[in-house]
């Protein structure tokens, strides 16, 4: 218990940190954002009106402080672009990058976990070797290339699913995860490589214990215990891989949803730094940030969870 | 990818430093990555030597053409080489490699000595910016610096850098831990040498066989957030020729499927050149990490 409050002052600081950060992003980010509400042939006079109502002539401590109390009640500002609230706008698109992010990982646990079990069981073969050669190559692939890569195969060449677009799950739940499939690979791919290599290794760990020679010993099928015994206790460190690069996903997923157009917190924060959106672009990096923070924390629990020799 | 924040290599002697390249020499995946690096980086200095036009060179006869004998890459929207401009793409990959993650190892292992060898206050002060500026995602953080010192070469430099201080700070800090309770340490401090003569010949020399293998590890996805940035248009401004702007082209024309095909294979090998050697460079320094 003492170790879960030290913990919560912990993301707390970092928390308050990480928002000094997103802050000063906002607030130094140039372009004057009464040219965007009032346009090129406003006066001196209505500009500097304009900068007074919107208490841009503050101190920087004060703004900090205006901007954290407002976001702390759920008020992130207005878009200037589209007048939208941008915590309304944020509430359409976090859905999207989640279900990219999620599905991801799922493909990276259904991909990695078993490459990883039978790399790892038939360690030194060529299996062990093929799959090893694909997971150094999976790393090192930029995911905008592997994206461009999949849509100039499947999209072009062969002309199975459309290069770009995005439904809403609920509207058309069976276009929506077509049109998801590339998108997914070009993400988790990376991904379902770390995921394989971390089995891997946590494998060879665990079949070297003598809890599994003893399972051996005793005449249990093989299967029960590479699975059983040595996959159960392989699993921890495979969940922190998962927990940790979760930034690593949600940078992936800003490209990701560049190239295949699909309107998600990435493509949020891309298209915001291009317009001059002050409050988008901060409210979406402060989202983004505060997505890892909560799958950091959630990792631990899960990995106390798992390993009940670890105590919080 | 991992930071191996306790595990101090063992390289103490000029001997053992001897075993240690001996024993690079022959870990096959090492040799594999350092090969595509030399050959990259042969491919940067010798760029005008090995391409017969200019990468800003345009044939207006020869636009968006498939590989042929003449160019064998193709040519691009505006009938430029994508061999010539791929090559010289090496020279920018490398140039902003190399002085990001000089930089950003230069200022986060002074920030990690600090925060290790001092400890209290100042270690937890610093510490906890660190883990603020690691809850963003590396390419998003990037990309707000970049849009706040505007797009250029220069300030994609200074974005990767910044993003990667706080990996080797970490790193730093981890393995000053260990070393500073090494006796060593202890008889310079009984002998009364000063915090920063400590700090800079005794422990520092001895953390960085650590932060060498982290750097080269680093590069690799310096390199990645470079060509993220150039391909999202916040990088390296054309017509300079930049991979990840090149492969970003190609989006426009997709029946030219050459535009983002090479340099993209560019960005791949060098990525695996860079973590084939990181990861061979740690296994020999770092004996228990060997496989």
């Amino acid at each position: 218990m003492k170790r879960l409050g030290g913990k919560a002052i912990q993301l707390g600081t970092v928390l308050v940190l990480s928002s000094f950060i997103v802050f000063a992003i906002g607030a130094l980010l140039p372009g004057d954002p009464t040219i965007t509400i009032l346009g090129e042939n406003a006066t001196v006079q209505q500009r500097e009106q304009l900068r007074e109502t919107l208490g841009l002539n503050d101190p920087l401590p004060l703004r900090y402080l205006r901007w954290a109390g407002e976001a702390l009640g759920g008020d992130l500002g207005t878009s200037l672009r589209t007048q939208e609230p941008v915590a309304a706008i944020l509430a359409e698109r976090v859905p999207v990058t989640l279900q990219l992010t999620f599905l991801s990982i799922v493909l990276a646990i259904f991909a990695g976990i078993p490459l990883g079990v039978i790399a790892a069981r038939w360690r030194g073969g060529a299996v062990d070797l093929g799959i090893g050669i694909l997971g150094l190559s999976s790393l090192a692939v930029p995911y905008f290339w592997l994206g461009i890569l999949l849509i100039l195969f499947f999209s072009i060449r062969l002309g199975w699913i459309p290069p770009s677009g995005h439904v809403p799950f609920f509207e058309d739940p069976l276009q929506n995860l077509r049109l998801m499939i590339l998108p997914v690979l070009t993400v988790g791919t990376a991904m379902a490589a770390l995921v394989m290599r971390q089995t891997r290794t946590a494998m060879l760990e665990a079949l070297s214990q003598d809890y599994v020679r003893t399972a051996r010993a005793k005449g249990q099928s093989e299967t029960l215990t590479v699975l059983r015994h040595a996959l159960r206790n392989a699993l921890n460190p495979i969940v922190t891989v998962v927990g940790l690069q979760f930034g690593t996903l949600m940078g992936g997923a800003v490209v990701t949803e560049t190239i295949f157009s699909i309107p998600g917190l990435g493509r949020l924060v891309v298209d915001g730094i291009f317009n001059r959106d002050l409050a988008v672009v901060q409210g979406a990096i402060l989202t983004i940030v505060l997505c890892v923070v909560a799958i950091n924390l959630l990792t631990d629990l899960l990995y106390a969870w798992l390993d009940p020799r670890v105590k919080l | 990818m991992s930071v191996s924040e306790n595990h101090v290599a063992a390289v103490r002697s000029p001997s053992q430093a001897v075993t240690a390249l001996r024993s690079l020499a022959i870990h096959p995946m090492g040799i594999i990555g350092a090969t595509i690096l030399l050959l990259v980086g042969l491919a940067a200095v010798f760029a005008p030597m090995i391409t017969t036009v200019g990468p800003a060179e345009i044939d207006y006869s020869a636009i968006l053409q498939p590989p042929s004998a003449e160019y064998v890459f193709g040519t691009d929207e505006i009938g430029r080489s994508v061999y010539s401009r791929t090559v010289y793409g090496a020279r920018i990959a490398f140039f902003i490699v190399v002085i990001s993650v000089g930089l950003s190892l230069m200022v986060g292992t002074l920030i990690g000595l600090v925060s290790g060898y001092f400890g209290g206050r100042t270690d937890i002060v610093a510490m906890r910016v660190m883990d603020a500026v690691l809850a963003f995602p590396t390419l998003v953080l990037a990309l707000a610096i970049v849009a706040i010192l505007g797009p250029s070469l220069i300030n994609a430099l200074v974005a990767i850098a910044v993003v990667s201080i706080p990996s080797f700070a970490r790193l730093a800090r981890g393995s000053v831990l260990v070393v500073r309770e090494l006796d060593y340490v202890r008889a310079a401090q009984v002998l009364g040498a000063s915090r920063a003569r400590i700090m800079f010949l005794h422990i520092a020399p001895n953390i960085m066989p650590n932060v060498i293998v982290f750097a080269s590890l680093t590069a690799s996805s310096a390199l990645i957030t470079e060509s993220g940035l150039s391909f999202l248009g916040l990088g390296v401004q054309p017509p300079t020729p930049s991979w990840g702007y090149m492969v970003a082209i190609g989006m426009n024309y997709w029946t030219s499927w050459w535009l983002s095909f090479f340099p993209g294979l560019a960005i791949f090998l060098t990525v695996l050149g860079f973590n084939l050697f990181g990861d061979a460079l740690r296994d020999v320094l770092d004996p228990r990490h060997t496989s």
